[in-house]
């Protein structure tokens, strides 16, 4: 029995985890490192496009209330806007993916999202309130870091990249406020295709990439 | 030198929709004629023809009934707000509240909307939230 309920835990992880993950966003203080952790991502996703478009990242800030700025100089504007929302996702579902089954693989992805806010922390953070967000943040990785057992681990890394998918599927549809400010107005301007398009593609990406990991759980 | 007076091209009666005007303009009608006395030598005021201010007591009863009119709909508005208030146990009060909320964020949206772009041009720099 026991081998049964756990391979049924196995066979459906990704849907208990996104239950969970659902769960979750509605509590409302513990979830907030997770809204920061979506936020960051974001904010890092339109610096990132901004040097691979040969602009740079002149600083990132973060919000208690889960809001962002990202302040860039140069770059493609257009896909740096775009890259925002679509780069949280990305993020969530690298998380997810990269989580692997061995305790070493799952401390590298630790390590490595460590060193990434770091990093971030160390070149583009100038005001303390970002900062203490960003240490918070690595201390949220580095307290995974310290789990001994590969499977929690994975479980772990695996239920955060779900939380920031999650995220990055709900975050676009805050556009719709009727006053025309964010990114989606951004690439309205600059496209002239409606903001509501952009909304509903940002997280129609979010929900296919649910999919698909969903799908790739299951062939596992 | 002759400095022709505005008052003659400039009726009191042309503002007798509002109480304001018309005692806008009595006032500046006796600047603008003060400010001529003192700017006219004495030897061109014996030539000057006597300037006469002449008001329309039509016009001024027309004025004072439209105060009394908007005050009267003023007093009405008020208490028609304070006995829903009283019925509404302070329902009215919240959804007045939220609508005061729900206007100072757009408000401050506009203004953040001004800010950025400020600051975008300003520096040089694209922001993205």
């Amino acid at each position: 029995m026991p081998n049964q309920e756990t391979s049924l835990f196995s066979k459906y992880h990704f849907y208990w985890l996104l239950l969970a993950a659902i769960i979750f966003r509605q509590i409302p203080i513990v979830s907030v490192p997770f809204n920061w952790l979506e936020s960051y991502f974001h904010e890092l996703s339109h610096g990132l496009a901004a040097i691979m478009t040969g602009g740079r990242i002149v600083r990132i800030e973060l919000f208690t209330n889960g809001a962002g700025l990202c302040t860039t100089q140069g770059g493609i504007r257009f896909f740096v806007s775009f890259m925002g929302y679509f780069g949280a996702t990305c993020f969530g579902a690298l998380i997810y993916s990269l989580s692997g089954k061995r305790l070493l693989h799952a401390k590298a992805l630790c390590g490595l999202m460590i060193g990434i806010l770091a990093i971030t922390l160390i070149f583009w953070v100038s005001d303390i309130l970002t900062a203490v967000i960003i240490l918070m943040l690595i201390g949220l990785f580095a307290l995974k870091w310290r789990i001994k057992s590969g499977y929690s681990l994975n479980i772990l890394l695996k239920f955060t990249g779900i939380i920031v998918l999650l995220n990055s599927v709900y975050s676009p549809l805050y556009l719709i406020d009727g006053r025309s400010m964010g990114d989606g107005a951004t690439l309205a301007n600059l496209a002239f295709i409606p903001e509501f398009v952009w909304v509903v593609l940002w997280s129609a990406i979010g929900v296919f990439s649910l999919f698909l990991l969903a799908k790739r759980s299951q062939s596992l | 030198m002759q400095i022709n007076s505005s008052t003659n091209t400039y009726p009191v009666t042309q503002g007798v929709n509002s109480g304001q005007n018309v005692a806008r303009d009595s006032s500046r009608i006796a600047r603008e004629q003060n400010v001529e006395d003192t700017t006219k030598k004495p030897a061109q005021n014996s030539e000057r023809p006597v300037e006469r201010l002449d008001v329309n007591e039509q016009a001024l009863a027309i004025v004072d009934e439209q105060r009394q009119q908007q005050t009267e709909q003023e007093a009405q508005q008020q208490s028609l707000v304070l006995s829903s208030e009283g019925d509404t146990n302070n329902t009215s009060v919240e959804q007045v509240n939220n609508r005061n909320l729900t206007a100072v964020s757009a408000y401050q949206g506009v203004e953040n909307l001004q800010q950025r772009s400020d600051i975008e041009q300003l520096f040089g720099v694209d922001l993205y939230a």
